[in-house]
């Protein structure tokens, strides 16, 4: 059963959800910000078509492996996105935060929202959307003093490093695939993650421009580059700002977390109704943990991809044709 | 059972809000790092501030002590100078660092990239160099160092230029301002600017020089400034000064263009009222000069330090990078000065 959430309410909880990566890097980009730009935009109509699939495939009598493998890139994203908050608190703020106390304090705000459903994740979402509007209007004007237009570098020759720069940008997460199982047409849903694309693009490379702008040739080797850029600026008599930016991102994280938890519930109880079939999990809650184990974050990202990959060339398979 | 609920949120809200943390009258607020390097390793110099307590507000008097610490990097160094106090060092609001004569040059950048790096300090922190040694801050008993700790802001916000830390924690050569300090007597002025090459100072701007690197940068609005001209040594304030680059793609040179109004125009004898554009053509051509002199230290010498060459490689990046790669990108004759100055 669908929720009757209107399509731009969609459209906009998972575009929040999309910025918290965005936002919460702890790794450097690699690329400056010219690269930047243009892996965006080379990157936004590449994954469209990537996407277009996705509603078929996504659709309750779609078949089930396009579905089991969208909620098992589900539950690797839950993982990471965890640990991927855990590590930027604890690296940007003095405290030691353990990710066993990290989980603990957030499980039980995630599992409120998820009890509230996708129409209180969506109205939370204005909210935060707001807030982090509020703060880029306060990263903006705390920086303006030190931006520069000479500061950007321009690279002669781009090709070379956007070959580079563009598989990091191609890279699926399961907030792109959401617009497409949420909306109740696929042709709808393809509106939505265009959207969705667009605004994310635009967001990834205003952030790219706005810190190479302050710190120059610096910023492709930054490893927590929005956060340098936040701890920069002051205004009038308030120094340091980069806590209420911290702060407001956490929560973004916080959001992506429910939604992708809710998203994740909602898809096992259509896979596995009967209370027989929800065994399964135990297999697949194994080879979770052997994954946390064995692998760092950055190749968790990737078989989170491979697995929405994997997905979206199953939603290519033809449907199961009902029983007569 | 749902009052219960409720009062179980609160509950949980008000444990894991975080204000766990060091207390304010634990930590010492770091206001301004000193940092100086000789062949027996750094030194570093914290001077912090704290207030003396006191029931009435308006009796509680800040004060400005110092801490002070060796070892052999600038970690070791900043780690003995906190051990000396049960206090810990905060440096959150640590905008100003200070570099002794031996910190600058090699040092300076290992330094810088330590500083940028840590996530507790600002890596917008205006840097200046000093000649003050690292004892020259051990205060005289009972003398506390508030009043230099003001003089030091006003200085700061006085200085044509300011450096950032961000900006000489990524290449070897940077511009230095310095800071006149004595710290017995209080005093800081701003001094003149420093150039630095591959790790040694290359030249030493005046006030002159450190303006129009200001406002290559972008940094001034306005500046009042001192020129010797035929009729002796004149004051004036350049007023909305404009920067035009104009690239010129067929010979790949780029014509700056200064532009601006002289007001007050000050001699020995008070405001000038006649002759006042002649003086200011021939403060032009000086200001001219002194453009391009900066140009050859700069630019000239293989370090875009005023990144002038962007209003080029903005418009042809292809033909720019074939140059530098030819070698012959960095010629100071690429980049034509001209100044023209209104008196009014």
């Amino acid at each position: 059963m669908k929720p009757r959430i209107s399509l731009r309410q969609q459209g906009l909880v998972v575009f929040t959800a999309l910025l918290a990566p965005l936002l919460l890097q702890t790794r450097p980009t690699g690329a400056g910000a010219q690269v930047t730009v243009l892996a965006c935009a080379l990157a936004v109509p590449v994954l469209w078509i990537l996407l277009l699939p996705a509603g078929r495939g996504l659709a309750p009598d779609g078949p089930v492996l396009c579905r089991g493998a969208f909620a098992a890139a589900l539950a690797v994203s839950v993982a990471c996105q965890l640990y991927q908050a855990q590590r930027f608190y604890s690296d940007t703020t003095e405290t030691e935060l353990s990710l066993f106390w990290y989980t603990a304090v957030v499980a039980a705000a995630v599992l409120y929202g998820v009890h509230a459903g996708l129409g209180g994740i969506t109205r939370t979402a204005n909210v935060f959307l707001w807030a982090c509007g509020g703060g880029a209007v306060l990263l903006l004007l705390s920086v303006l003093g030190q931006l520069r237009v000479s500061s950007l570098q321009v690279v002669a020759s781009p090709q070379t490093q956007l070959w580079q720069a563009l598989p990091a940008r191609l890279l699926l997460v399961p907030e792109f695939l959401l617009p497409a199982w949420l909306a109740p047409t696929p042709r709808q849903g393809q509106r939505v993650t265009a959207a969705v694309l667009a605004g994310w693009a635009v967001v990834a490379a205003a952030l790219a421009v706005l810190g190479e702008a302050v710190l120059g040739a610096g910023y492709a080797d930054q490893s927590h580059p929005v956060y340098t850029v936040a701890r920069l600026g002051g205004v009038s008599v308030f120094r340091r700002l980069d806590a209420v930016h911290v702060a407001i991102w956490m929560l973004l994280a916080l959001l992506r977390l429910m939604l992708s938890t809710w998203a994740l519930l909602r898809l096992l109880q259509g896979l596995l109704p009967t209370a027989r079939s929800r065994w399964l999990l135990i297999p697949g809650g194994a080879a979770l943990a052997v994954l946390l184990g064995t692998c760092t974050a950055q190749q968790m990202e990737w078989v989170c991809g491979g697995l929405l990959a994997l997905a979206l060339a199953a939603a290519l398979l033809p449907k199961r044709r009902k029983k007569p | 059972m749902k009052h219960a609920k409720l009062l179980l949120a609160v509950l949980l809200l008000l444990l894991t809000s975080g204000c766990a943390g060091e207390p304010l009258s634990g930590r010492a607020v770091v206001n301004t790092l000193y940092l100086d390097w000789n062949t027996t390793g750094w030194r570093a110099v914290l001077v912090y501030v704290t207030s003396s307590a006191s029931a009435d507000a308006g009796q509680a008097k800040p004060e400005a002590l110092v801490l002070s610490g060796q070892g052999a990097t600038v970690a070791d160094a900043l780690q003995d100078a906190q051990s000396a106090s049960p206090l810990t060092a905060f440096y959150g609001q640590n905008e100003l660092l200070l570099l002794g004569p031996g910190a600058q040059g090699k040092a300076m950048y290992e330094a810088c990239v330590y500083l940028s790096n840590d996530s507790a300090g600002r890596p917008n922190m205006a840097v200046f160099g000093v000649q003050t040694l690292a004892e020259d801050w051990q205060p005289a008993s009972g003398e506390d160092r508030y009043a230099l700790l003001r003089q030091l802001e006003q200085a700061e916000g006085e200085s044509l230029y300011t450096q950032r830390l961000y900006r000489l924690a990524g290449a070897e050569a940077g511009i230095l301002p310095c800071l006149e300090v004595d710290c017995r007597a209080g005093t800081a002025v701003p001094g003149d600017t420093r150039l630095f090459l591959g790790g040694q100072c290359t030249a030493v701007w005046d006030r002159e020089a450190t303006a129009l690197a200001a406002l290559i940068e972008g940094q001034v609005r306005s500046v009042s400034l001192e020129a010797s001209t035929g009729r002796g040594p004149v004051r004036y304030t350049l007023e909305l000064p404009l920067l035009g680059w104009e690239p010129s793609l067929d010979t790949l040179t780029l014509n700056a263009r200064l532009s601006g109004y002289l007001k007050n125009l000050t001699d020995s004898g008070g405001l000038i009222h006649t002759g006042k554009q002649e003086l200011a053509d021939e403060i032009a051509a000086q200001l001219e000069e002194t453009a391009r002199r900066i140009t050859r230290q700069t630019f000239g010498q293989g370090q875009d330090l005023l990144r002038m060459g962007f209003w080029l490689r903005s418009r042809d990046a292809a033909a720019c990078a074939e140059l530098e790669r030819a070698g012959r990108w960095y010629d100071p004759d690429r980049i034509e000065w001209e100044v023209r100055l209104r008196a009014l």
